[in-house]
């Protein structure tokens, strides 16, 4: 909780729509931007 | 979303979405928005905890365009029945640095609480500036 700027972004592996699996640290040596998005209904 | 993609992607950032819906909820929206970046599934939500995303206070979904969309899905007859459905989960952005820091976190206070692309496109500079420094 009470992530910050400059703290480390923590891992995740999660399923992708359309198959397979994303892994945070795949990108590393890219900036990453997430979108959390809100519930779609 | 498109062409906030092109912008991101000019820079060098790869851009992810994720959601908590079902996964048939989740590639039903890849279509209608015609999406082209990942959209992942969180469906425990155990990555939205892990960034600190909170469910929302309810009075702040009497706001008036988020309590619109909130009837609608009630009237609609969608009262959410599972907690997986939850419309009082907020969303958040963040920017990761080449390094795997975060550059610019943003947990939304409420629906409509989100950076302007502007915001977004000068932390992914500004992150991958200090990537490219080692920093």
């Amino acid at each position: 909780m009470g992530l910050k700027a400059g703290d480390r972004a923590p891992e995740f592996t999660l399923p992708r729509v359309g198959g397979g699996a994303v892994s945070l640290s795949a990108y590393r040596g890219g900036a990453v931007v997430l979108v959390f998005l809100r519930y779609l209904g | 979303m498109r062409r906030r993609h092109d912008d991101f992607r000019e820079l060098g950032a790869q851009l992810l979405a994720i959601c908590f819906d079902a996964p048939e909820r989740a590639e039903r929206y890849v279509r209608e928005q015609e999406l082209d970046l990942p959209l992942l599934v969180d469906r425990e939500r155990r990555v939205y905890r892990a960034y600190g995303l909170e469910q929302g206070a309810f009075w702040r979904f009497l706001l008036p365009p988020v309590a619109l969309g909130y009837l609608r899905l009630l009237s609609a007859g969608r009262r959410p029945q599972r907690p997986e459905e939850d419309p009082l989960q907020l969303g958040g952005d963040f920017v990761v640095d080449p390094t795997g820091r975060l550059a610019l976190v943003h947990p939304s206070k409420d629906p409509l609480d989100r950076p302007t692309v502007a915001e977004l496109l000068a932390a992914v500079e500004q992150a991958a500036s200090a990537g490219a420094r080692g920093e």
